[in-house]
């Protein structure tokens, strides 16, 4: 909301400076984003009177104006059809600069001297009005430098008002708090109205039908106003607010709203059938077209003012444009009401509908404030538009209610904010603030909150007062005692910060993407109609651009990474992601959220090297993370053929399995979702329930001996088919060892040259060890027959 | 005996040619060839019993210091070698200049670098880790937290809906409440993790990550609150980084503050960073309100507490000067490299 400062100062008189005023505000809770001086753009534009006009000689459109700005009078040739003999006008003297940097001379017009110009708001850069000179509302002092009559010099201070205060939604609210801070006093602007003519009881009537929606309604009426412009103090002075005037009614109800934070509205009092005012819920089928020209379908939960028959306007929202106040209106009737706030917020909301009006609503505005803002629009409207004011108000009331007493005890204060509260300097803030402040019993203090404060409803909320109006600065900084929190630490978080270190050992860079996903993925990724990755949460209110979906697995996102990195000219990326993902769970509320952890390598296994290529990354790469991270967690990891992921090459994955449970898969990411993802290069990845999988390593690894007596070392090679797996060579040697065999390392595989077509030949290395002597080369050649042995009947393993 | 001495002379003469003109590698084959068990000095000296018993002395002194010179000339050979070698090293270069063969290192993204100091600052003084659903209740990420439907604070925070009731949590102080509902005080935690709000440009995505913490105890103060983010600021920022405390509202804090430091970048001078103020706006904080306690059945009269909560990313965004939220989910490896997080 922008406050003027200028208009702060017509409550309260000479203030510190905009910038300090602003620091003092911000330092009390009222937050002064910005702070902009604003003025006009011009020089030597004083005020003048027209003294008298005449043709001009040449042109029949033009007129020669004799003009006094206090000396002798200065003749200017005008083009204006608007001026009047007897009107205050701005002149630009011979020298003057107006915006842009126009210079005004003493010139000859026409054969005419023109010894300076009228001005439009246009060449003032006050306003978009170029039809006419702009004229002002005299008198003032001729001669005056226009800055200084119109109050152009001013500042306008950007606050950000927080949704508890409501009540400093205007000059007068912020006014308040000006005033707390700075000692100063505060005077409200003239208000009451000259009333004539009949009595407002006798024009009009207003009847309050649901008093639970709306606790007052005050209504004032004035007949004979003649609508038109505002006049310019007060359009630049809504325009400097953010507001766009728009004739002199609906102008001064908005300036009263501005500067007291009353919203108000006028209504054509003729178009009001029977002259009566009904608040009432809207009936189911009724519609009202508003301000805004929308027509707008009204429910029972909405509160709406009627009149005899009709809604006229969507209570604290917006008016309706049947009874809006036109240029031939003359009869008006004035607004002053309040309004549930959350009825108006529900009505707003579900019209998608937000106002000026709905937005103070909606915060709360002062029960006791309708009377004497709609004192004051009657009597500014009177003064800018003409018209009688109808003796008296109408002022249903029906929802008052007695001044909130709270009691506060200072030494609860004390307790709170860690700091001595003195009785003195407490009163004095509260009273400041308008609070009515009465010495209680012990050192406690009784108090009555002033009306606009329905944010105060408990003592700690006048704790907070005290405290933010002395400020915080003034409370020190300890460090809390207190007992001692149990130490704890979660096994699984550090586990976490365990696998995201050897990852990055590994060479793999951690990535973070967003949570969200898109149907479109799943497609990508070739995931079949009903697969359980499909099961996700969806947003009900997504941002655009169609990631409506929380993702049920990372490797769409790291894909996504890679082919990002891919078109950025990386063409090698190693990347891993540690992060939730979300499955709904059918009959529960919340989904179930997974931590997971994803890589995803494509690319050269290390940097461009002289010595040569370290190779590029395939599926035993990222297999040789898992591995790695296994042993690290002290969980032997087990890989089984067979993976069933849609997209990973079908012969190039395996599940990932721990203690006996299938946690993940690791493999080739499936050529045809590489084509639809536009991916040039290979990557191989892998996904795994990081949870599941912390969940069976071990909390310590256990140390072994280390061995008494030496291994001894035999080779073998077998010849075998060439689709027969590895791991089952392996584990037939395992197996036929028995509890000397310590370890079988696989250190070639061969096929091509010299070995028969479908075959290849598998070198294994047996470490044999007891524990308590030294093998002899007996007992290990008996061993390792039987191994050979074991591979020739069971496996049909050439020995070479 | 004369014929004995003579060949001992000749071996000797021998073995200094031989010694002469041999490398490193052929030296012990020397040794053995003349001085070892079946060498020839062994073999000279099995004619020694085929001598007059007085003759024997003789030769035997004369073998001894035969042997003593050829091993001389053997030590002396080796150490020879052993210098030249070590000499020749000067010239066997090999050009230091060519880049080293690094072994291939990832990084850690800088949210978490940055998210693991502000854990380990806060577990220095004496807080532990909590966590919380993302996808959350909408009575714990707002009613609980005194953020009633319908309530104007609900515009402060832009939301997705998953549900009436579900949505994603838009700060991480929902753990708040669940820490408290699970046990009773003293409470010190914090509470890191994904949050999420409909908002999206250079400074806001629509997830980031947020740090909450939560003191409970009896006698608890504002101005403990004070001192523990001045603590935590100091140590995060540096000694020298200046802090206020400025009033503000949240629903579930009473009183409340937003906290600033002092310009990282102009170090409070005024620069485009802090818009020219010289104050960043990093944290927001306050005393738990006793409506919070309420809806978790603490006694708010015996307990006080208080509540903060930052965002990783703005204070990562600081640490490193990055200027566009977004780039911390692109992963474009240029970014992300820069940083040699471990």
């Amino acid at each position: 909301m922008r406050i003027s400062y200028a208009w702060l100062r017509e409550f309260l008189g000479e203030l510190p400076p905009p910038a300090e005023l602003a620091n003092r505000l911000t330092m009390a809770g009222i937050e002064v984003e910005a702070s902009e001086a604003v003025g006009g753009a011009f020089s030597q534009v004083v005020v003048g009177r027209i003294e008298a006009i005449a043709p001009h000689p040449a042109g029949d459109r033009l007129t020669v104006c004799r003009v006094t700005v206090g000396r002798e009078p200065l003749t200017i040739v005008c083009g204006a059809r608007n001026v009047r003999e007897g009107d205050w006008v701005p002149v630009a003297l011979p020298g003057a600069t107006l915006p842009g940097g126009r210079r005004i001379e003493a010139v000859s017009v026409q054969g005419q001297l023109s010894q300076g110009m009228l001005c439009s708001e246009r060449e003032l850069g006050l306003g978009p009005d170029a039809e006419g000179i702009l004229i002002l509302h005299g008198p003032l002092p001729l001669g005056q430098p226009l800055q200084a009559a119109l109050s152009l010099d001013d500042h306008l201070l950007e606050v950000a008002v927080t949704p508890n205060r409501g009540d400093c939604l205007s000059h007068l609210g912020v006014a308040r708090e000006v005033a707390v801070l700075t000692g100063r006093r505060l005077t409200l602007p003239r208000r009451a109205p000259r009333e004539s003519g009949e009595a407002v009881g006798r024009l009009a009537a207003v009847q309050i039908a649901d008093p639970d929606l709306c606790p007052r309604y005050v209504a004032r009426v004035i007949r004979g106003v003649r609508i038109g412009p505002s006049p310019f103090w007060l359009r630049r002075r809504l325009e400097a607010c953010g507001l766009r005037p728009i004739n002199n009614v609906v102008d001064a109800t908005n300036y009263v709203m501005l500067e007291v934070g009353q919203p108000l509205h006028a209504f054509d009092l003729s178009l009001l059938k029977e002259r009566r005012i009904v608040v009432r819920r809207a009936r189911a089928g009724e519609h009202l077209i508003t301000l805004d020209g929308v027509s707008r379908p009204l429910d029972p939960a909405m509160l709406v003012i009627a009149d005899a028959a009709d809604p006229v306007a969507v209570a604290g929202v917006m008016g309706g444009a049947a009874t809006e106040v036109r240029p031939m209106t003359t009869d008006l009737l004035l607004e002053s009401a309040t309004f549930d706030p959350l009825g108006v917020r529900r009505t707003a909301r579900a019209l998608g509908l937000s106002s000026e009006a709905s937005y103070r609503f909606e915060r709360g505005v002062d029960p006791e404030g309708p009377a004497a803002a709609a004192d004051r629009v009657s009597r500014l409207i009177q003064e800018t538009a003409g018209g009688a004011v109808a003796p008296g108000l109408l002022d249903v009331h029906p929802g008052r209610s007695a001044p909130r007493r709270l009691t506060l005890r200072l030494t609860r204060a004390a307790a709170v904010l860690g700091a001595p509260v003195e009785e003195a300097a407490a009163t004095g803030i509260l009273r400041g603030l308008g609070f009515a402040v009465r010495r209680g019993r012990g050192k406690a203090l009784g108090l009555t909150v002033p009306s606009w404060r329905s944010d105060v409803t408990r003592e700690i909320d006048c704790i907070e007062e005290i405290a933010r109006v002395q400020g915080f600065e003034k409370i020190p900084a300890t460090l809390p005692g207190g007992r001692a929190v149990p130490p704890r630490h979660l096994p699984a978080q550090q586990r976490e910060g365990l696998v995201r270190r050897l990852l990055v050992a590994a060479g793999y860079q951690e990535t973070v993407n967003l949570s969200f996903t898109r149907e479109e993925a799943f497609d990508t990724f070739a995931l079949p109609p009903g697969h359980p990755l499909r099961e996700a949460v969806r947003i009900r209110n997504p941002l655009g651009g169609g990631e409506t979906l929380l993702r049920t697995f990372l490797l769409p996102a790291l894909l996504q990474d890679l082919l990002t990195n891919e078109r950025r000219g990386i063409r090698s990326a190693w990347l891993f992601e540690i992060a939730n993902v979300y499955h709904p769970v059918p009959g529960e509320q919340l989904p179930r959220e997974v931590g997971r952890l994803a890589g995803a390598a494509m690319g050269a296994r290390g940097p461009v090297h002289w010595s040569g290529e370290a190779g590029r990354a395939d599926f035993f790469d990222a297999k040789g993370t898992l591995e790695v991270l296994g042993r690290v967690l002290g969980l032997p990891l087990e890989f089984r053929g067979g993976g069933e992921a849609p997209y990973l090459h079908p012969g190039r994955q395996v599940a990932v399995v721990a203690g006996g449970e299938a946690v993940g898969v690791v493999g080739e990411v499936h050529p045809e979702v590489r084509a639809r993802l536009g991916l040039a290069g290979v990557p191989v990845a892998f996904e795994v329930d990081l949870d599941r999988l912390l969940a069976h390593a071990p909390p310590v690894a256990q140390v072994r001996p280390l061995p008494r007596f030496p291994a001894v070392s035999r080779d073998v090679a077998v010849l075998v088919a060439a689709d027969l797996p590895a791991a089952r060579v392996r584990a037939v040697i395992e197996a036929a060892g028995g509890d000397w065999v310590e370890a079988v390392t696989l250190f070639d595989l061969y096929e091509g040259e010299g070995i028969p077509a479908g075959h290849r030949s598998l070198a294994f290395s047996v470490a044999y060890r007891a524990p308590d002597r030294t093998l002899t080369d007996a007992e290990v050649n008996a061993a390792h027959a039987v191994i050979l042995a074991r591979l020739q009947a069971e496996l049909g393993a050439t020995i070479r | 005996m004369r014929d004995l001495l003579a060949a001992l002379d000749a071996l000797e003469a021998e073995a200094a040619a031989a010694l002469a003109a041999a490398d490193e590698s052929g030296l012990e084959a020397l040794r053995v060839r003349f001085l070892g068990r079946r060498g020839a000095l062994t073999a000279i000296l099995r004619g020694l019993g085929e001598l007059p018993p007085e003759a024997r002395p003789v030769v035997g002194q004369q073998a001894n210091a035969v042997k003593a010179a050829i091993e001389g000339l053997l030590q002396a050979r080796r150490a020879a070698l052993r210098t030249a070698a070590v000499a020749g090293l000067a010239s066997d270069r090999l050009d230091a200049s060519l880049p080293g063969r690094p072994p291939r290192l990832g990084g850690l993204h800088p949210l978490t670098a940055t998210l693991r100091d502000i854990l380990e600052i806060f577990a220095s003084l004496g807080f532990v880790v909590a966590e919380g659903p993302e996808v959350e209740l909408d009575y714990y990420n707002f009613e609980a937290l005194n953020i009633p439907k319908d309530h104007p604070a609900r515009d402060m925070q832009d939301t997705f809906y998953i549900t009436d009731d579900v949505v994603l949590r838009t700060h991480t102080s929902p753990v708040q409440v669940r820490v408290m509902e699970a046990e009773p005080p003293p409470i010190r935690v914090v509470v890191p993790g994904r949050v999420y709000r409909r908002d999206a440009d250079v400074t806001h995505s629509p997830m980031f990550h947020q740090v909450e913490g939560l003191l409970v105890d009896e006698g608890v103060t504002f101005a403990d609150l004070k001192g523990t983010l001045s603590a935590f600021v100091r140590l995060c920022f540096g000694e020298g980084t200046r802090l206020r405390f400025r009033p503000s509202f949240f629903p579930f804090t009473e009183p409340s503050a937003e906290v600033d430091i002092s310009c990282v970048i102009c170090r409070g001078a005024g620069c485009r960073v802090c818009k020219q103020g010289g104050w960043l706006e990093i944290l927001g904080a306050g005393m738990v309100d006793p409506e919070v306690f309420r809806f978790v059945g603490y006694d708010s009269e015996r307990y006080t507490g208080f509540a903060f909560g930052m965002g990783v990313e703005r204070i990562a965004m600081l640490r490193y000067g990055v200027d566009d939220i977004r780039l911390f989910f692109e992963n474009d490896l240029r970014f992300l490299e820069q940083f040699h997080a471990l």
